[in-house]
């Protein structure tokens, strides 16, 4: 009830610009989030987030400007083509495991990658594209009330963001739960006992997919311009950091790495062009002193009611 | 009787080595039959040939009736032939009671949109899993052990868990790697008791064993493998009697009086 309540105060109290971080911590989490399903549950890692989080951003924004929907509708679709995406990747990608997926899905990434870049009569090229419309409040006005402030979609992708834990939190503490975990912690038992390793691994990477593309879709929106920096590896590889930062295969571990990863370059830019080295420095201490992750780190000294709900993992 | 399990012909080749050599046989309904045989006789590869984690170089394996030659673990678990492995394999990293649901899979699958939409319904279905899931570890002995790390417990105990997590599948064939592997007598004999107990609980058990105490106490059938070739099948004191088995495997000790 007091999280509910300091969420709902935050925007009125922070600074825009410190709001906005706020925000982009809220895209981290939910990318977070959604890796955790394959990497802290599934036990796969796939490298492609950035992909995923491009496609639903470049579709909302082509969906939203071109083909005259609501940009309501054009998120749902966006989110539907994410998944649709996904789905064709990992019908190709988990025909292996382990290593081999690594690197497959890293190929499929910079495939993608290079498909936006180079197609550029669809998106724009290098240039990207801009004027992407913003969210709005239905059902106020004629054609509803824009969202165009920072502090109006603090309030959309916190909804996003409880959405995705909602998600998260239901289906850990679920069966779906153990026979993802099942896969991690013995394939060749999970197999024996009757689980179908590729139909359930390419569940969660369609589930990887749908939500990645979700966080690239609302974030076009926000920013209101893309390019195609945002299916770069850096797009695949900070959520990554707040996964193991924050504790793979816990609810609370993708949430806290998200605001992590987020806030650490800002606040340490005093540092100048050191600060990425800093953020590398808070990796290395994590891992080696806190295996676990922050978040596991907590989870484990929860009690025990609290932990059934965060941390079944 | 009814057979639950049937091959015929089956070969696999490593190279040029036949591991296991135009092996036919039939494990029937309700019966412990036990396979024996020296080390590197093809044991393990017949599991891992009938369990589909092993393809076939010939030969087909048939479940109840229905051909199953080529289709992947899952299916072949999916049509109630469960196995558990020599290296005794566990959900190592979870409490152990989380292990035993996992196994439940077969029997309880997920409802995708049932657990999004938190239903009541499921709720109550995943809970009486559970129930179920402690009922097992209780028939193995070991239910003060739940809420351990499955890797933190005994041998001994572990070998109780990957039984547990194999009954959870619901098996109508049992296949068991070695269950007495690494056992001292007294943890041995408790598993020979939870071998019986399963069988008497109408499930029919397919045993790779090296102890012959155990083999000659509990087997209603011994299939006896050499060199990947079936050299004798028969009841226990028949095996005992055997020239080629006492010659190949048993040694003089076991040559009945």
């Amino acid at each position: 009830m007091g999280l509910v309540i300091v969420i709902g105060i935050l925007p009125w109290l922070l600074p825009t610009y410190n709001l906005h971080i706020i925000n982009i911590a809220l895209v981290y989490i939910v990318l977070a989030l959604s890796l955790n399903f394959m990497l802290g549950y599934v036990g796969e890692l796939p490298l492609c987030q950035a992909a995923f989080f491009g496609v639903g951003a470049y579709a909302s924004a082509k969906i939203s400007m071109g083909l005259g929907v609501d940009v309501w509708g054009a998120v749902i679709l966006a989110v539907i083509v994410s998944a649709l995406v996904g789905l064709a990747v990992g019908y190709m990608a988990l025909q292996v495991t382990g290593h081999y997926f690594v690197l497959i899905t890293l190929a499929f990434a910079e495939l993608i990658h290079i498909v936006v870049l180079k197609w550029v009569t669809f998106t724009g090229g290098a240039q990207g594209i801009t004027e992407i419309p913003p969210l709005g409040i239905p059902l106020i006005g004629a054609n509803g009330l824009a969202i165009r402030s920072t502090f109006g979609y603090y309030f959309v992708l916190v909804g996003v963001a409880v959405l995705v834990v909602y998600i998260a939190i239901r289906v850990t503490k679920s069966h779906l739960g153990m026979t993802f975990k099942a896969m991690r912690e013995n394939d060749a038992l999970a197999q024996a006992v009757g689980i179908n390793r590729f139909k359930y691994k390419l569940l969660a990477f369609t589930g990887f997919a749908l939500l990645s593309g979700l966080a690239g879709s609302v974030y076009a929106h926000y920013v209101g311009v893309i390019s195609p920096t945002l299916l770069t590896f850096g797009y695949t590889l900070l959520p990554l950091v707040a996964v193991v930062l924050g504790g793979k295969g816990t609810v609370v571990g993708p949430i806290v790495g998200g605001l992590v990863v987020a806030a650490l370059p800002e606040y340490l830019r005093f540092m100048g062009q050191y600060r990425l080295v800093m953020v590398g420095v808070v990796l290395i201490v994590v891992i080696v002193f806190l295996p676990e992750g922050i978040g596991g780190y907590i989870a484990t000294r929860l009690p025990r009611s609290i932990k059934e709900v965060w941390a079944r993992g | 009787m009814a057979e639950v399990l049937r091959t015929s012909g089956l070969t696999r080749h490593f190279g040029a080595l036949a591991a296991v050599d135009d092996v036919s046989m039939e494990v029937c309904k309700g019966e412990i039959l036990s396979i024996i045989g020296p080390n590197g006789a093809g044991k393990t590869t017949l599991f891992n040939l009938i369990t589909g984690f092993v393809a076939p170089t010939r030969g087909e394996v048939w479940v109840k009736g229905e051909r199953v030659t080529g289709k992947r673990p899952d299916e072949i678990a999916e049509r109630g032939v469960i196995r558990t492995f020599q290296e005794t394999e566990t959900f190592a990293g979870v409490p152990v009671l989380d292990g035993i649901v996992m196994g439940f899979h077969r029997v309880s699958k997920p409802r995708i949109g049932a657990i999004l939409l938190g239903l009541e319904s499921n709720r109550r279905e995943e809970d009486a899993i559970r129930a179920r899931a402690v009922q097992l570890l209780r028939s193995v002995g070991i239910e003060d052990k739940r809420d351990m790390v499955a890797r933190d417990l005994t041998y001994g105990q572990q070998k109780l868990v990957a039984i547990a997590v194999a009954m959870a599948a619901g098996p109508e064939l049992l296949l068991l790697d070695e269950p007495t592997a690494g056992l001292n007598a007294r943890e041995s004999w408790d598993m020979v008791e939870v071998i019986q107990g399963i069988q008497e609980s109408g499930v029919t058990v397919g045993l790779v064993e090296h102890d012959m105490n155990v083999v000659m106490g509990i087997s209603d059938r011994i299939i006896v493998l050499d060199a990947g070739c079936v050299i004798a099948i028969g009841e226990p004191d028949q095996i005992q009697k055997n020239e080629q088995v006492i010659e190949a495997y048993l040694g003089k000790e076991y040559a009945s009086a």
